[in-house]
């Protein structure tokens, strides 16, 4: 070897030494671009993890429990770490800038938004995005820049040092994403999840009011100039020709991107109305997908479809998670996608083809007139399902309980396992579509290849009424909160009920969330757990029992898996490799968010946002916690 | 000299009152206390509502040297302390737990005391 090539050969090492020294940042909504949420850090470990200890906790304001002229709030931001600050949106709106040691506020942007529900029912964010220039320009304002969206459509920019407008970028610093939506406009593109930034563009997803229309906005991605807000392609979900008859299928959760290959993977949501298909029958094959587009141009490149003719609402709802994957001795560029139905689509990321197989499988067929369920499915059987494929059975305390109620009620229910579909008597349906798993999608260990994923279990009933007679309920008080909702346009409403018995006690047997681990080399399933637990006027229940999480997990390098996610205002960390909890904290609500892991100055953070979320628990909150080991 | 029977009833009587003069004090800081994780709960402030209701019924107990009511008021005092202990053993408030085996040991102690002849 010749003195040059040792010194070849050690120059990456030298050059990693700084950066192994430098501070770790968390600078997207899933920790990565790749959405991934893991962290190399190794400050922190299954050994010393017991020490941790609150370093910091700082409070927005911004929370309401709905009891005012302020709607609910539900806070699901990350936040994050990056240009030695900590990051946070939160649900009216507001940035905050937080000193990522002690918890300090550095400023504070207020977009002065509208506090209204318009289109969801609570106040929502999950946080904001930073961009940087490649090549910033000495003492010119905005060369980095932090960007937040709000529930009138409205995306704003603003200088990541200073929190003052950008002035270049849009009007004033905020764009109208509503100029862009003109064909069934019921209602504003409401920007609750962060755009996904790459280079110099801007990816701007939106998400609308559900199950209220059967003619809605047609799902369109906006790419835009970082800095000007210009747009500079529109990908439609959509075939143009049937756009105005339908809707939505849209991309309102967050998205992945391979920067090597310059692709953006989005989870495309399920087309209106979500409950009845008779109106839309004919083929919209990017509806409840993964598709890969080319970035430059927002070209599709690929696309699967995860659910055909989707009448359960089995939106795909989390950014794909880009991992390479050992596979009998080859390496495969990998993505896993999570999804509400149960199933881990796990994909070469290049071509869209299955890692491990999926087969159309014969489902059930619908019995609503106008209706015409698609004869089969797409199925996965390895990695192993987060649900079972058969309902969980009657859980016999509630059936106690209830004086039998539960046993009733399922005579009168139409079930034939998964993808039963809606009916006018009411079917069952499991999973349904609280999840499977939600927007935080599954975290992981790109070195041990192990993914892990939080999940829900949850049995809901679907009923379709007939327009008269839906309007006859609606009229006779069946409000939304009541599971009525009125897909209007289409020939029925959609009464959406949870599985419950009288007391509100779910009628299905326990776990109602569990997390899990896999081994993505072979699709095996490591180990599966009870997660959190169930919180009742203030009564824990069991934990086998779990709770219905909303939510992700983070990994950290030196083997532990943090999350919230659970209704029972803990966060927890976990061992990966065997999933045992070893160590959980108290916080002031759910903390329904992706937790952030980041160091400074030598120390390792890990932060969540407590704020709770309407479907767990009423209970909100406005606080942002960081925790480390002690000195 | 070893304690008359009525001194101990006096005895494990007051044990329970203070006991769930503890768990009151315990279950009104934790239905406040918005870190306690039960904070603003129907279930904190049912514990809050038992445990005044052991204390009034300790103190009642105490009061009584005999008779149905006697009786009738110190097995009301025994569910209500099983009850409110199994309430703080949910709401994982070790200290209300605590405070609840207090009362038991109490009231077991004005349970065991000797009777005496007449009274």
């Amino acid at each position: 070897m010749t003195p040059r090539s040792v010194v070849a050969l050690l120059l990456p090492l030298f050059a990693a030494l700084p950066a192994a020294a430098q501070d770790t940042t968390w600078t997207d909504f899933n920790g990565d671009l790749r959405a991934q949420k893991y962290s190399p850090l190794t400050q922190i470990t299954p050994e010393n993890v017991k020490r941790l200890k609150v370093a910091w906790r700082a409070r927005t304001g911004d929370k309401s429990d709905g009891s005012g002229k302020i709607p609910a709030s539900v806070w699901s931001a990350t936040p994050l770490f990056v240009n030695d600050t900590l990051y946070l949106g939160t649900p009216f709106y507001r940035i905050f800038a937080f000193e990522p040691d002690t918890g300090k506020t550095k400023w504070v942007y207020d977009p002065k938004a509208v506090l209204e529900a318009l289109t969801q029912p609570d106040l929502k964010n999950r946080g904001v995005a930073y961009w940087q220039a490649d090549r910033p320009r000495a003492g010119a304002p905005c060369q980095k820049r932090v960007y937040i969206g709000t529930m009138d459509a409205k995306l704003h920019s603003v200088d990541a040092d200073t929190g003052k407008p950008c002035a270049d970028f849009g009007k004033n610093g905020v764009v109208d994403v509503n100029q862009w939506n003109t064909q069934n406009a019921k209602w504003p593109l409401s920007l609750l999840q962060p755009p996904t930034v790459f280079k110099d563009y801007l990816f701007v997803g939106w998400a609308g009011k559900d199950w209220a229309y059967s003619e809605a906005p047609p799902g369109t991605i906006f790419a835009l100039d970082a800095r000007t807000g210009s747009l500079r392609w529109t990908f439609h979900s959509i075939p143009p020709e049937i756009a105005a008859q339908t809707g939505t299928a849209n991309v309102w959760a967050s998205m992945a991107v391979d920067a090597a290959r310059e692709i953006l993977y989005v989870p495309v949501s399920s087309p209106s109305p979500n409950f009845f298909g008779g109106n839309r029958l004919q083929p919209i094959p990017l509806g409840t997908s993964v598709t890969a587009l080319e970035i430059a141009t927002g070209k599709v490149l690929w696309s699967r479809q995860l659910v055909h003719h989707d009448l359960w609402d089995f939106d795909t709802n989390s950014a794909p998670t880009l991992v390479d994957i050992t596979k009998n001795g080859t390496t495969i560029p990998a993505l896993v996608q999570t999804s509400k139905q149960g199933f881990l689509y796990v994909l070469d990321r290049h071509t869209g083809e299955p890692v491990f197989p999926i087969e159309e499988r014969p489902v059930p067929k619908s019995t609503v007139p106008g209706e015409r369920a698609s004869p089969t499915q797409p199925y996965v059987a390895v990695p192993k399902p987060v649900v079972d494929d058969q309902w969980p059975g009657v859980f016999w305390l509630a059936e106690v309980a209830s004086l039998g109620y539960c046993s009733r009620k399922l005579k009168e229910l139409d079930y034939e396992g998964r993808f039963t579909p809606p009916s006018l008597k009411g079917a069952l349906s499991y999973p349904a579509t609280i999840g499977g798993v939600e927007w935080g999608g599954g975290a992981v260990d790109p070195a041990k290849q192990i993914f892990v994923v939080n999940n829900t279990s949850a049995v809901q009933i679907y009923k379709l009424l007939p327009r008269k007679e839906f309007d006859a309920a609606a009229k006779a008080g069946g409000m939304e909160t009541g599971g009525f909702f009125p897909m209007e346009g289409s020939p029925y409403g959609i009464q959406l009920t949870t599985f419950l018995n009288p007391i509100g006690m779910p009628c299905w047997k326990p776990p109602y969330g569990s997390i899990s681990a896999y081994d993505l080399k072979t699709g095996a399933l490591l180990w599966r757990k009870p997660f959190g637990q169930i919180q009742y006027w203030g009564f824990y229940m069991p934990e086998s029992w779990g709770t219905v999480t909303i939510g992700g997990p983070a990994i950290t390098a030196s083997g532990l898996v943090f999350i919230g996610a659970s209704m029972d205002s803990r966060v927890r960390a976990l061992d990966l490799r065997t999933g045992k909890l070893l160590w959980k904290h108290l916080v002031s609500a759910p903390a329904v968010a992706l937790p952030a892991i980041y160091a400074y100055k030598g120390r390792q953070y890990v932060a969540f946002a407590a704020g709770g979320n309407s479907i767990l628990t009423p209970r909100v909150s406005d606080e942002v916690v960081a925790f480390s080991l002690p000195d | 000299m070893a304690a008359s029977g009525a001194q101990r009833r006096d005895f494990g009587t007051r044990i329970v009152s203070g006991g769930a003069l503890l768990g009151a004090v315990v279950s009104i800081f934790n239905y406040f206390y918005t870190d306690s994780g039960i904070s603003d709960t129907p279930g904190a402030l049912l514990v809050v509502i038992t445990s005044v209701l052991v204390f009034t019924l300790g103190l009642l107990v105490g009061a009584l040297r005999t008779g149905s009511l006697r009786r009738v008021a110190s097995t009301a005092c025994l569910l209500l302390i099983l009850g409110t202990g199994f309430a703080g053993y949910l709401l994982e408030s070790p200290t209300l737990l605590a405070a609840m085996v207090v009362c038991w040991l109490g009231w077991s102690v004005q349970l065991l005391a000797p009777r005496q002849a007449g009274a």
